[in-house]
């Protein structure tokens, strides 16, 4: 079961990884509604 | 007299003139194609014309009813700040969004969920566990290594976090919130969808390590009609059917997976960035291209409501997929789970599931022990 523990692991760093890369988009998804758009 | 005549009708004349003028300006101004009651074109890409026929030769000639009458039915208009979208006040298709949303959708999800659970303990029932009916040999040969183990879970572990907070978030008002209360309730589906949107990633990671990993070996052959044709030795006792590495049913559950977790993840990504992407007409221009007849010109708000049913009924689907191998590999089959627990299997679980592929391996082993040599004398 290494190979599970493993792969939990790698499920929160990509995760957390993603959250904080997408962090700053999502900060601006009220840009959707405002100006049609997100910053990217 | 005369004079006063003439001046009179020059002056009737002159008049005329002014108000005709006036009414042709007027008349210009409201129905002109930048006049203020014109139906307006899309100003911006993200735009395009009404999807409803809009009767404008009579406008606000009845005190605005066509007008009104047309932004109903989703009119598009023309707006000066950066938001296209406001351009259009109603679309009525977000009526329909909802009550298939809280309506066939909930509905016969939960059918769908109901029957996969039926069928399988109906089949449990009656088939009981498949055993390993040599016995267990007591002897293994390893069927996944490290890496293919730690793809499968990569990929399994986030699918069943996708799963839960996406039926949370398809049945969590009606299953969950009177169960916990609102409070609690509106805690797990914001902590939730921060789950679901994020451990997408890794589940997008997952789904391109198991499609690179097992795509060569999940390619049909012939012996997967032979495996098929035999219900793949699933219904009946002492039948087993030939086949690989993986068999017909491994195939057909792989290709679900990729097809269906490519799709959960593009709708997806329509989803996490609103607006971005305009899928749905894409694609109904490529499939339209195949002979359908599906409309292209979708709205952007139209657009993330398709995205929203797709990506809800297609996740749905994908559970009652995944319950069916979730039961295969862990009650229904007697040896089946340690293929990803320790990635080791009996030899005789395997020659009974894949004689061709422990064929093979046995055969390889063998030469390689033959090809060390004896051992040498002490």
């Amino acid at each position: 079961m290494k190979a599970f523990l493993v792969s939990l692991v790698a499920i929160a760093i990509i995760s957390f990884g993603a959250a904080v890369v997408l962090g700053t988009i999502d900060r601006s998804a009220e840009d959707v509604y405002s100006t049609g758009s997100v910053r990217h | 007299m005369r004079r006063e005549s003439r001046g009179l009708l020059r002056l009737t004349l002159a008049a005329s003139l002014v108000l005709a003028a006036a009414f042709a300006g007027v008349l210009w101004g409201l129905l002109a194609p930048n006049g203020v009651l014109a139906q307006q074109p899309a100003p911006s890409a993200g735009q395009r014309g009404p999807a409803n026929p809009v009767p404008n030769s009579q406008l606000r000639l009845n005190g605005g009813a066509d007008m009104w009458r047309a932004v109903r039915q989703g009119i598009r208009g023309r707006v000066s700040i950066p938001d296209a979208k406001a351009a259009q006040l109603v679309q009525s298709q977000g009526d329909n969004w909802r009550e298939i949303r809280n309506g066939p959708l909930v509905r016969y999800g939960s059918y769908m969920l109901a029957g996969i659970v039926a069928l399988l303990a109906l089949f449990f029932f009656l088939r009981g566990r498949i055993r390993v009916e040599h016995g267990l040999a007591g002897r293994t040969i390893t069927r996944f290594n490290f890496v293919e183990r730690f793809a499968h879970w990569l990929l399994a572990v986030s699918f069943v976090i996708l799963g839960l907070t996406g039926l949370n978030i398809t049945f969590g008002k009606a299953v969950v919130l009177p169960v916990i209360g609102k409070p609690a309730f509106a805690a797990l589906s914001l902590w939730g969808k921060y789950l679901h949107n994020y451990v997408a990633f890794a589940f997008v990671v997952g789904l391109v390590l198991v499609l690179l990993l097992w795509i060569a070996e999940n390619i049909p052959n012939t012996y997967d009609v032979k495996w098929l044709l035999k219900g793949g030795g699933l219904f009946t006792k002492g039948t087993h059917p030939p086949a690989r590495k993986f068999n017909a049913g491994q195939k057909i559950l792989f290709w679900l997976v990729i097809l269906g977790g490519f799709s959960l993840i593009l709708s997806g990504l329509d989803l996490l960035f609103p607006f971005e992407m305009a899928m749905f007409s894409k694609t109904f221009v490529v499939l339209n291209m195949l002979g359908t007849n599906l409309p292209t010109d979708i709205a952007p708000i139209h657009e993330m409501q398709l995205a929203t049913i797709w990506h809800a009924a297609m996740g749905l689907f994908m559970i009652v997929v995944i319950l069916g191998h979730i039961y295969i590999g862990t009650l229904g089959m007697e040896g089946a789970f340690d293929a990803m627990g320790t990635g080791e299997v009996d030899v005789n679980w395997a020659r009974e599931h894949h004689p061709i592929w422990a064929d093979e391996v046995e055969a390889r082993q063998t030469a390689a022990g033959m090809s060390r040599g004896p051992a040498p004398a002490e």
